[in-house]
């Protein structure tokens, strides 16, 4: 079953096609990077797909759903580009912002009860974060913040999970860290990902496919398919599309690549 | 000394005699923890200057009110009702920033006003006691009108609770989570404007937006959870009035002044409190 359908989706903003003519389909427990360079259109893609964005051409599909009409946002974990908050005294500690994350599909007044809380903490005790329950998210290290937001992303089992950047802010090792938690997510809970990023070499660690768009379409496969596609050697050159390749095929020597 | 603290105190259960202070106690501890409440949220969103906002534009339905001699509230609930609305769409949809949006209502309020204000014939008593407020001289029937309004307010803060902690907290996440945050902002606004015109008789014009931010921005220093800091504001807000009322009768200071007064000296306290336990 599809969890993500574009066809021949088209985005114009101010006059200027950000999304082009974008098709691609996203199958269950598929691990989706999505690449391209500042103002491409990866955030503009991901909040079409999230029903932020309405105006877009062509159809979407969301779960077999067009996301404006969405409803079992229970389905989906998100988690924005921006860090969390810059304000260290906003007043929500991680617990609290964790259990945001079940109100998704609930009805007002929205309670959490002690199965809610018992959930709250069984996810934060997967993603180690126990220890930081009661402190307020502003004082925390990117790398905590990203795993609070993550918790809050995962405490209600989503078949989905939506990253924009996520470990945009954060140092290499945290970065890799985070990285690692979201491939054991999609390898042994079978959650499918869709991960917005820049770097098009690191993707073939964690992705089983890529997505370069460049506002139009340029490549989606798998990193085997990207090495010898002539659309992606057309667009990047033979020369880079060959670091790229050699690059990813360093790491999968190394025993951390998958999906080529 | 001795002595001295017992007159005091003799003083205070002698004020809680009087009617008029009774009522002022009562309408003061109920607004004062709608504004405390609500100011948080507006406080975090850094829309906290909607309440400066609106209290112009209150002034313009008051003088409105008296212009055409018939009671200001029925007329200021919804002239600031529409307003506070036409803030959160200017925002929205105009893509102007919310202080420049609040900007442009609030000089519109206040032109409004002494337009009114100078075809009525100037200022009167009337318009004076609403710009700097009257708790003292409030009737029964303004009390249970408070008292009435704050609950359902207070009673759709908390049905709304989760929705608006998650709409202040990242706005773009909760409407992935299904929450209409566009509803949840109407519904805060509207909830303002009519704590704000609710506010009027006790703290007056001029003064309301602090009963918004103060006690908001007092607990913040804090350092609480979400709920913790509601209730902490809560508290500053009620003990403010309270203590602002029963030294407006001692010292015989206008009451909407000493409350501000008393709302500041807190939240020195609690800003000198964050400052020696580091948080």
């Amino acid at each position: 079953m599809s969890v993500v359908d574009f066809k021949k989706v088209t985005y114009i903003a101010s006059g200027k096609a950000v999304l082009d003519n974008i098709s691609f389909t996203v199958s269950e427990g598929n691990f989706v990077g999505i690449v391209g360079q500042n103002g491409s259109g990866k955030t503009t893609l991901i909040k079409t797909l999230l029903g932020l964005f309405k105006q877009a051409s062509g159809e979407v599909k969301l779960f077999g759903v067009d996301p404006v009409r969405f409803k079992d946002w229970r389905k989906v974990g998100y988690i924005p580009q921006k860090v969390i908050t810059g304000d260290n005294r906003f007043p929500l500690t991680v617990s609290e912002a964790v259990g945001l994350g079940l109100l998704s599909g609930m009805k007002n007044p929205k309670t959490l009860n002690s199965a809610g809380r018992a959930k709250v903490l069984a996810t934060l005790k997967a993603l180690d974060i126990t220890e930081i329950a009661e402190k307020l998210v502003g004082r925390l290290s990117g790398g905590q913040q990203q795993r609070v937001m993550l918790a809050r992303a995962l405490v209600n089992d989503p078949e989905l999970l939506v990253l924009d950047e996520p470990t945009a802010a954060l140092d290499v090792s945290a970065g890799e860290a985070f990285m690692k938690l979201i491939r054991d997510l999609n390898e042994k809970r079978k959650v499918t990902v869709l991960l917005v990023t820049h770097d098009i070499a690191n993707i073939g660690k964690y992705a089983d496919k890529m997505l370069y768009i460049d506002n139009k379409m340029v490549f989606y496969g798998t990193f085997g398919d990207f090495c010898i596609s002539p659309d992606a050697a057309l667009y990047f050159g033979k020369y880079a599309q060959h670091i790229i390749c050699h690059r990813h095929d360093h790491e999968k020597a190394e025993g951390v690549t998958r999906g080529a | 000394m001795i002595t001295k603290r017992r007159k005091e105190s003799r003083a205070v259960l002698e004020a809680l005699h009087y009617a008029f202070i009774q009522k002022a106690l009562l309408a003061g501890a109920f607004i004062s923890v709608l504004c405390a409440v609500l100011g948080v949220f507006l406080v975090l969103k850094k829309f906290s200057l909607i309440g400066d906002g609106l209290s112009h534009v209150t002034f313009f339905s008051i003088a409105l009110g008296l212009f055409f001699k018939t009671s200001p509230l029925y007329v200021s609930v919804p002239v600031v009702a529409v307003s506070s609305l036409g803030i959160l769409k200017l925002t929205e949809k105009g893509k102007v920033f919310g202080d420049t949006a609040i900007g442009i209502v609030s000089s519109l309020g206040i032109a409004g006003g002494i337009i009114i204000a100078s075809l009525s014939g100037g200022f009167n008593v009337d318009l004076m006691s609403y710009l700097f407020g009257s708790i003292l001289t409030i009737q029964w029937a303004e009390v249970a009108l408070s008292v009435a309004l704050s609950a359902l307010v207070i009673a759709l803060v908390i049905f709304y609770y989760h929705d608006l902690v998650a709409a202040t907290f990242d706005e773009e996440s909760a409407k992935v989570m299904g929450i209409n945050t566009g509803r949840v902002n109407k519904v805060l606004v509207l909830l303002t404007s009519l704590t704000v015109v609710l506010s009027m008789r006790i703290v007056g014009i001029m003064l309301v937006s602090s009963f918004l931010i103060i006690p908001a921005a007092s607990a913040l220093q804090l350092g609480l959870s979400f709920r913790s800091t509601i209730l902490a504001a809560a508290a500053f807000g009620f003990v403010s009035v309270i203590s602002g009322i029963f030294i407006s009768y001692a010292a015989d200071l206008p009451a909407g002044a000493a409350i501000v007064m008393v709302s500041f000296i807190l939240f020195c306290a609690a800003f000198g409190l964050r400052k020696v336990t580091g948080k």
